[in-house]
Parts: C-alpha cells; sequence; structure tokens
C-alpha cells in the first residue's frame, strides 16, 4: 500500500513514505509544498496545467503515479528562475502579455521548457508545441508572441549560457 | 478523481520478471505502460486493478532497429521517438504520420506503441497505420513460449484485443517495404490531437513505370475496429494512380466501409470524410513511392 521514494525537484531531494496510488502531481504540490503546478481537468489528462518535466521530458503529472517518478528529477515552475532574472521563456511570457489568470501558465511553460531546447519556429510549430496546454483566457495569439520573444532570446545567448538555462 | 487504492506496485527491470509477476496475479494485474489512457480509466475507476506491473524500467523495451528485413519497435518506444526517428521517417513515413497525429507533446512523450495496440481504440491513430503495414505483434507467454499475431487479429472490437492474462507484447514487427513504396496517414478529428472522427491509412508500391502493383487502404473512426477498404485498393491494382482512379477508390472505400453515428459524428459524414481523405492520402502514398 505504502512505499518509500526519493524524487528529485528542481534540484532538492524529497523523500517519503506515500500511499502507492498518489499521483505525481499530488506528491509535488502536497509533499514538496511546490503548488506553482496546477491541476485543472484532473482526469484525462486534457488541460496540461499540471506538466513538469520528467528526466528532461514534458509530462503530465497526473497522469503519474509518483512511485514512477521514484529515483528521477522533475523540474517544475518553482525551478525556472533564478535568483531575480526570469528564465527566458517566462520573460517573453512577461514581455508579450502571455497570461492573463495565469491558471495555465506553470503548465505552458514547463511544455514550453522542452520545445525551446530545440525551437522551430513557424507558427504552426510553436501552435503544435503548445497543443497540450489548455488557456481558457487569453486565446493564443500573446502566447505565441511570447514564444516568439524567448526563442529570440534563447538564440542569442551564448551556448554555456544557454546551458545554464536549460539543465535538464 | 483518484486511482482505487494500489496494494501491489512492481517495477520489474526484465521481460522474465514481468513474466513471472504475470504468472503469479493473473488477472488481477494490469501492466502500466505509458499510462496515457491507463490512467484515466483507474482515475474513473473503470480500471481497479490492486496490482500494477509498471514496465517504465524494463530494460531494452524500447529500441528502433531494422533486422532481417523487418522493421522491430521495442513495445515501450514512445510516440514522440516513432515520430522522429530517421529509419521510420525514411522507410515507414506512414507511422511516423500516425504517431505525430496522437494526442500531444506531452502525450507523445509518454504513451507507448503496444499500449496503444493492446487498449484497442477504434479511433486511436496507431491501428490503421500498423494494419496498413501488416505489422504483427510479438507477444511473450509467462510459460516461456512467444507467438506472433498480425495486428488485423490481435484486434478484436472496441477496447478489445487478444492479449491473455500472462501475456507481453515485447514488440512490434513490419516488413520491410518493396522498392518504390511509399505510405501516408491523415485523420480528421473535432480538434487538434483528438481521437479521430475518420481517419486514413494507405500503403502502396508501385513498379517504374508508375503503375501500382499493391495497395492496402485501412480506415480508422470506425466500429468495431479499423477496417480495411479492399475493393477500394483493389482499383488500384495494376492502374497508373490518376485523378478520376482516385475519386473512384474513395467512392468505393465509402461504400464498403461501414459507418455509424456517435457522439462525434453522423455515419453520413464519416462516409462523406472517407469519399474524400482516400484520394489525397492514396496521392500523398504515390507521391512518397516515387521519391
Amino acid at each position: 500500500m505504502k512505499r518509500s521514494i526519493s524524487i528529485t525537484i528542481n534540484g532538492e531531494v524529497y523523500e517519503e513514505t506515500v500511499d502507492q496510488r498518489l499521483l505525481l502531481v499530488d506528491f509535488i504540490r502536497e509533499v514538496a509544498g511546490l503548488t506553482g503546478t496546477h491541476v485543472g481537468c484532473s482526469v484525462e489528462g486534457r488541460c496540461g496545467a499540471c506538466t513538469v518535466v520528467l528526466n528532461g521530458k514534458a509530462v503530465k503529472a497526473c497522469l503519474l503515479l509518483a512511485v514512477q517518478a521514484d529515483g528521477a528529477s522533475v523540474l517544475t515552475i518553482e525551478g525556472l528562475a533564478k535568483d531575480d532574472a526570469l528564465h527566458p521563456i517566462q520573460d517573453g511570457f512577461w514581455e508579450k502579455h502571455g497570461l492573463q489568470c495565469g491558471f495555465c501558465t506553470p503548465g505552458l511553460l514547463m511544455t514550453l521548457y522542452e520545445f525551446l531546447q530545440n525551437p522551430k519556429h513557424s507558427d504552426e510549430e510553436i501552435r503544435t508545441a503548445m497543443s497540450g496546454v489548455i488557456c481558457r483566457c487569453t486565446g493564443y495569439v500573446h502566447i505565441v508572441e511570447a514564444v516568439k520573444h524567448a526563442i529570440a532570446t534563447v538564440e542569442a545567448l551564448p551556448p554555456e549560457e544557454r546551458k545554464e538555462w536549460f539543465p535538464v | 478523481m483518484y486511482p482505487k487504492a494500489i496494494e501491489n506496485y512492481f517495477a520489474p527491470t526484465d521481460v522474465a520478471e514481468v513474466l513471472t509477476l504475470l504468472h503469479q496475479y493473473g488477472e488481477q494485474a494490469k501492466l502500466l505502460a505509458g499510462g496515457q489512457s491507463l490512467m484515466p480509466l483507474m482515475k474513473l475507476r473503470l480500471v481497479e486493478s490492486q496490482t500494477i506491473i509498471d514496465l517504465n524500467q524494463v530494460a531494452a523495451l524500447d529500441d528502433i532497429r531494422e533486422e532481417d528485413g523487418r522493421l522491430h519497435i521495442g513495445a515501450l518506444a514512445r510516440h514522440a521517438d516513432v515520430a522522429t526517428h530517421p529509419l521510420i521517417l525514411q522507410s515507414y513515413a506512414l507511422l511516423a504520420d500516425a504517431a505525430r497525429n496522437i494526442g500531444d507533446p506531452q502525450i507523445r512523450n509518454r504513451g507507448t506503441i503496444a499500449g496503444s495496440l493492446v487498449h484497442a481504440d477504434p479511433s486511436a491513430d496507431y491501428p490503421p497505420a500498423v494494419m496498413a503495414l501488416d505489422g504483427q505483434l510479438v507477444v511473450a507467454k509467462a510459460d516461456g513460449g512467444t507467438r506472433t499475431v498480425a495486428l488485423d487479429d490481435f484486434l478484436a472490437g472496441p477496447l478489445m484485443s487478444d492479449i491473455g492474462e500472462d501475456e507481453l507484447v515485447t514488440r512490434i514487427e513490419i516488413p520491410a517495404p518493396a522498392a518504390r513504396s511509399g505510405g501516408a496517414y491523415a485523420k480528421h478529428s473535432q480538434v487538434a490531437g483528438d481521437f479521430a472522427i475518420i481517419s486514413v491509412a494507405a500503403h502502396i508500391t508501385l513498379d517504374p513505370s508508375g503503375i501500382c502493383q499493391q495497395a492496402s487502404i485501412v480506415v480508422g473512426g470506425v466500429m468495431p475496429k479499423p477496417g480495411r477498404a479492399e475493393q477500394a485498393a483493389g482499383l488500384l491494382q495494376g492502374k497508373a494512380l490518376d485523378a478520376p482512379l482516385l475519386t473512384q477508390a474513395g467512392e468505393a472505400a465509402a461504400e464498403e466501409v461501414e459507418t455509424e453515428d456517435d457522439v462525434r459524428a453522423s455515419a453520413a459524414y464519416r462516409s462523406q470524410l472517407i469519399r474524400v481523405t482516400v484520394p489525397e492520402v492514396v496521392r500523398q502514398a504515390s507521391t512518397r513511392a516515387e521519391e
């Protein structure tokens, strides 16, 4: 029924004995106390608000058991910024007004984190990249602008600095 | 919503261990691959297995390679990997089309090819594509044996496939296409990444003068499982694939593949989509065959 697991989230190790049915999203929110990862649809994994980066891949944390992430490395929205500096993708959303209520934003940012490591540039490719997160207030026009802004920022970075923003 | 309490969670690291667990727990156990269908089913309590055997730690179950004139795709190959694998893009583009059409990027990062085929949703993307390529599943049994089964026979109906309680699909095998072959896949859905209202997979082999030597056309989004449009494919054989012939093939496919009404679309709309999509997909397949 219960199992002891250890998950590294944003570089910090969290060890806990959890119910085997505990969802990864609830481990992140309840055990680690990182409530930036949101729960929207909560059933089918349709809304994407709970997206985190697991071992380098964007995944919906409501469709994984926490026990499946035992020994894994997770990056959440709280792990993006460095000290006072916003991550380039966050900065893009800031500059281009890529959010309104902000509920879907953590999911979008974590999905785009993976995309930005090897970004493609057409509007269609950007829209495809974010098709797994549903925004219900701004529409997607400003978000696409934000992503373009972020792509330009990332491409202007020297390689070593770019690597610093994409540790996993 | 939350899954029912899980009594036993196992994360075996090799196939033998999986089979031992299957033998031990039988029908009580559920295999967890990508989890993109199973987890929602568990949350909805449509699946209430007390024993979960997580396949994600099993080594070497996700490789993609060609061997003895066949493409081998490990059961655990993720949709994102199939969609971008150079070998698949080059010689089995139809499969990459299907993988790219599944869900969204996060789902494609987790979902697996064998998971999709065993789940057997009639509106899923992989089944018609793998059928059009005459794909087979290699199944390991708890008693140590293995069997190979054509996907056509493996799919039994909506969410029903021919998998035993003590069996594990280990890979998908697809015969390497002959020279001058090409395939394509397209779907119509209500929103991007949704299940198909109608999908069409076609695989074509041309002779050097552009005459169609072999054709297979499979339609997804129909009940009880994807259907082969054999008469439409038959029309193409031995002929040059000009526009009037493709239109005729679309008509034939719409005629022979039975459609039903459901929440996504009416039967008549589905038939119309088959009529117009078959020519488009066959055209793309033959363009690729000529490349």
